[in-house]
This record gives structure tokens, C-alpha cells and sequence, in this order.
């Protein structure tokens, strides 16, 4: 992490002292992860569960000892939690988001230039929710979260072993997934 | 990215470093779009009182947790979202929800739909009564003292809809902090490219001093204001209507040209539409079009030559009733089939047209 996990230190401890812009910093860089995160697992409601994990953790952030690295492990468990209760009162609805976010004709956002010019967070997000789950939630707490090896493996329960070998396995199916290069070749 | 993802495979596997660029890549305006909502759960949660209550330690933690919550959900002054998932959290202790409270049974009846006066946007409002005193226009605004809290508020739930869709408003009486129960308000309503405030729909408030109000089947720009009695009108909150824009492929007539046909049903005739073409990896436009009363408009295109391909897109720039939209992709491509022919002197190549939508 090196001095940008030292400056998150830093505003995470400001946030914990009450420093609205901290906070504001803090959850502009985790929300949208959280966000991506909560797609890939599945879940059809992700904005609402999002801000049920940071209703918990803004009331439990006096209680929380810890550094950067600590910070966004608990924040993910918190939110990985939430998913689960959702889930077992909502129906999942992974095929839909899938659909939403490859299907030629589903343009979910036509607002979003983002979608339209080259490669696209919801279509990135949407083909590693196509993994099977071990390996999709592996790509998801190791990339999308930044998590390292051994908090993912903290998380889901895991060896650190069985977590490289999920998220090798994860990596080398979206490399030969054809729509990576054909994306690719389209934003050269 | 590095360091996020220190030992990570993207620098191992180049072809995965547009992926894992995408899943890092900074929150987009949709992703942020609740800033506002945590920065007032993160104000509110600040706020918890924390005095030590005579009993013991770990009790009084609790209670203090509870109570602060508690005092939140009364007060019912977080944003709707937040404010229903602290009602979650709390209903167990009888805590009731303000913006999912069913009306009690003194209550007026709840107005199912009111028509708007200018356009056919229809607004329903929860709890409300047709007995709202006359509305008072919010042309013009009174002000308030320099410090003094805003005693009328009104947020959207969203500021940008999509055409024909709805948005949940939210009102609040709270003259010096204080809620207002059983006023009643009036929400009026300005579309974009007209003049003046019309009357949308009225409500009273709760015990309070909330209102909600959801509007229904709106296909163009509108600010909303509500007024009291009394109180200057509040602020106006402008909702954006994003009309939707397709593209479409068929064959022209003419041999060797395609046709785009554009369609935006909640645009207005007259827009004007952008054909884009992609090259160098950007999007350039190239031609202008006008949609008719039919809402469409069509592009005739050539087919590029055997091997080659070529994207387009349409884009419908914001006007003052709508904001900006674009159409997914189309690729307009040359199919060539190679028929082997072993017996034959050389190879034939058979040449059709193809098309391939990739939205």
C-alpha cells in the first residue's frame, strides 16, 4: 500500500474522529467497489444493501480498531453479510443483471457515456459475476475490493491456497472469454 | 491499481488490464449519486448523545446506541432511503417508519392520483386530504432570516429519471425546527419551456410535519415546489427526464447502403439527432438530423467493403425539456463467405452484406 495506504490511514482515522470530509473520502472510494462487489455476488438490490453495510459501519466505527487494509476487509464482511440477508428475503436475480449488461439490445443506461465508450465498469462487473461463484467472488474481494490474499481467504472461510487457485482459475477463463479481445480490439 | 492489487495478475496477463482498469476504475456519477445520504447518516451517527446513564456499562451502551437511533428515526430527518432502513433497524422496539407509515384511522383518505394542470404528469401524495387550504403561487419567494433553518423542504428521491418513469419527492414543515403536523401543502410544478407554477398536487402532513408525494409519467424537465400557509415556499428541485434513443439496422434500397433509423419516443419532434461514427478509438459525428412528428428520423449509410466494418451511434443532445441521451452501438459490416471449390481453378468468393448489432 505504501503512502497511499498511510494517506488512507490518515483519513480513516479523521473520519473516525468525525471529519465529515474524511468520511466523504473514505466512502467515495469504497462505495462504488462496494457497489461492483454487491453486483457480482448476485444482488438485485445492491444500492439498497450498500447503504444498509454503511448505516453499520458509520454505527460501529467508534468500536473499530484498525488500519486502512483492516477497514475495507471489515467493510466488505459487513457488506457480504448483508448480501447473504437480502438474499433470503429477496429473489436473486443474476441472470437479470447479466441480461441487463450483455444482452445486444439491453441498454440499461443509455445516459452513461461511460457504457457506450469502450470498456465499461457494468460490463466488466457483469462478466466476472459469469464466473462461478468461488471464482467470482475471489476476482471480486481481490480486485474490485484490493483486498490481499489472506483477508479474502479470512472472508470466504478459505485456505489462502484454495483462494489463489479460485481466483487463477477466475482470471484465466475472462482472458479467454472472446469478448474481452473483441472489446479490446474496438477501443485500439 | 497497483496499489490496490500489489501482486495482482494484471500485470501478468496484459490482455486483462482493460478488465481490471474497468473494475478499479473511479466511481462514476451514478455509483456516487447517495453522497448526500451517507453524509447524513455519517452527521447524524456523529451526533448520538453519549452521557453516562446510571446503570451499568454495557446496558448503557446499548441504550445509548438505540436511543440515538431512536431520535433519528423520530426526527425523521434523513433522507427517505437511510430513514427507512433506520426504521428497519429499529421497528423492533416500535419505532414507526414516517415514510412507510400506514395512515391512521382519523386520517383523510389517501388521494390515489392527481392529475397535473400541464402536462400528463399525475402525482399521488401519502398521507393527504382534498381539504388542503387554496394554494398560494411560489413565484415569489420569501426569505428567511440569514441562520434561520429552511422551514418548507423538498428533495427528489432522484434528479434524473428516465422519459415516462417517476420519482418520489419529499416534503418537510418545520418552521424553527419544528414539525408541523396536519398542514396542509401544495406541490406545484413547472415545466420546462413553460411559464408559471401550476398545481400538481397537495398533501398533509404527518405528525411529522413529512409529506411524500410520487410522481408518476413524466416525459420532460420539471422543477417542483411545495408551499404552506404561512412559510415561504421551499427551494425547487429540478428533476432531469432522460428520454431514451435506439438505432436501428435495415437494408436500404439502394444496393451497397444501409439504413439507420433513429427512434426517440419521449423526444419532442424537431430534436435534432447526431449520427456518431467510431474511428480511432472515438466517436465523431457526421451527420444532423431532425426527428419527425413520428419521432424518428433515418440515416442512409454505405456499407463498407469486404473485411471492413464501421459503428454508429445517435445521440440526442440535452434540450430544455430533456436531457442528454445516446442510443447503443450498431456495426455496419461486409460479410465474405469463401466458397472452396477444390475442382476449381482458384477459390470464389461470394460477397452479402451482414449486419451485426452490438449494443
Amino acid at each position: 500500500m505504501g503512502a497511499e495506504g498511510d494517506e488512507f490511514d490518515d483519513v480513516l482515522a479523521r473520519a473516525r474522529s468525525g471529519d465529515e470530509r474524511a468520511f466523504l473520502q473514505l466512502w467515495e472510494r469504497l462505495h462504488p467497489r462496494l457497489l461492483r462487489y454487491l453486483r457480482v455476488l448476485g444482488c438485485d438490490e445492491a444500492d439498497d444493501v450498500a447503504s444498509e453495510t454503511w448505516l453499520q459501519a458509520v454505527r460501529d466505527l467508534d468500536r473499530f480498531d484498525g488500519g486502512a487494509g483492516d477497514f475495507r476487509c471489515w467493510l466488505f464482511t459487513i457488506g457480504r453479510h448483508r448480501a447473504v440477508d437480502a438474499s433470503r428475503t429477496r429473489i436473486r436475480s443474476r441472470i437479470r443483471l447479466l441480461t441487463a449488461a450483455l444482452a445486444p439490445r439491453a441498454d440499461p443506461n443509455p445516459v452513461e457515456d461511460e457504457v457506450l465508450d469502450g470498456w465499461s465498469t457494468q460490463q466488466a462487473v457483469a462478466l466476472v459475476a459469469r464466473l462461478p461463484r468461488d471464482q467470482a467472488e475471489a476476482v471480486a474481494l481481490r480486485v474490485i475490493a484490493g483486498l490481499d490474499t489472506a483477508a479474502v481467504a479470512g472472508i470466504l472461510g478459505k485456505s489462502p491456497g484454495a483462494v489463489r487457485i479460485a481466483l487463477h482459475r477466475g482470471l484465466r477463463t475472462l482472458a479467454a472469454d472472446p469478448r474481452i479481445a473483441g472489446l479490446q480490439e474496438v477501443d485500439q | 491499481m497497483s496499489a490496490d492489487f500489489p501482486d495482482g495478475p494484471g500485470t501478468a496477463d496484459p490482455s486483462l488490464d482493460g478488465l481490471l482498469r474497468a473494475l478499479t476504475a473511479d466511481g462514476s456519477a451514478d455509483e456516487l449519486a447517495a453522497r448526500q445520504a451517507a453524509l447524513t447518516l455519517f452527521r447524524r451517527s456523529r451526533r448520538r448523545p453519549r452521557r453516562r446513564p446510571p446503570f451499568p456499562v454495557g446496558a448503557a451502551a446499548a441504550a445509548v446506541l438505540v436511543a440515538g437511533g431512536i431520535a433519528a428515526a423520530y426526527a425523521a430527518v434523513l433522507p427517505a432511503p437511510v430513514q427507512h432502513i433506520a426504521f428497519r433497524m429499529l421497528d423492533g422496539i416500535g419505532v414507526p417508519d414516517a415514510h412507510h407509515r400506514p395512515p391512521s384511522p382519523g386520517a383523510p383518505p389517501v388521494a390515489s392520483s392527481i392529475p397535473s394542470t400541464t402536462s400528463n404528469t399525475a402525482v399521488s401524495a401519502a398521507p393527504t386530504a382534498t381539504a388542503a387550504p387554496a394554494p398560494a403561487c411560489p413565484c415569489h419567494s420569501v426569505t428567511p432570516g440569514p441562520n434561520a433553518p429552511p422551514a418548507l423542504v423538498l428533495a427528489a428521491s432522484r434528479a434524473r429519471i428516465t422519459a415516462g418513469g417517476g420519482d418520489d419527492l419529499s416534503g418537510r414543515l418545520a418552521p424553527g425546527g419544528r414539525a408541523e403536523p396536519g398542514v396542509g401543502v401544495w406541490l406545484f410544478e413547472r415545466v420546462a419551456g413553460r411559464r408559471g407554477w401550476q398545481v400538481a398536487g397537495s398533501a398533509i402532513t404527518d405528525r411529522y410535519g413529512d409529506v411524500r408525494l410520487t410522481i408518476r409519467n413524466l416525459t420532460g424537465n420539471a422543477s417542483f415546489r411545495l408551499t404552506a400557509p404561512g412559510s415561504p415556499p421551499s427551494l425547487p428541485v429540478l428533476i432531469t427526464v432522460i428520454p431514451r434513443v435506439y438505432l436501428d439496422l435495415a437494408a436500404g434500397e439502394a444496393p451497397g447502403a444501409d439504413t439507420l433509423t433513429a427512434t426517440a419516443p419521449f423526444a419532442n419532434a424537431g430534436d435534432v439527432v447526431v449520427l456518431q461514427e467510431r474511428s480511432d478509438g472515438k466517436w465523431h459525428s457526421v451527420r444532423e438530423h431532425k426527428l419527425g412528428r413520428d419521432h424518428l428520423t433515418s440515416f442512409t449509410v454505405k456499407v463498407p467493403g469486404s473485411g471492413g466494418g464501421l459503428e454508429y451511434r445517435v445521440v440526442l443532445p440535452a434540450t430544455i425539456t430533456h436531457g442528454w441521451s445516446a442510443s447503443g452501438r450498431v456495426q455496419v459490416a461486409a460479410l465474405v463467405t469463401r466458397s472452396s471449390r477444390p475442382h476449381s481453378q482458384a477459390g470464389h468468393e461470394l460477397t452479402t452484406t451482414s449486419r451485426r448489432v452490438l449494443r
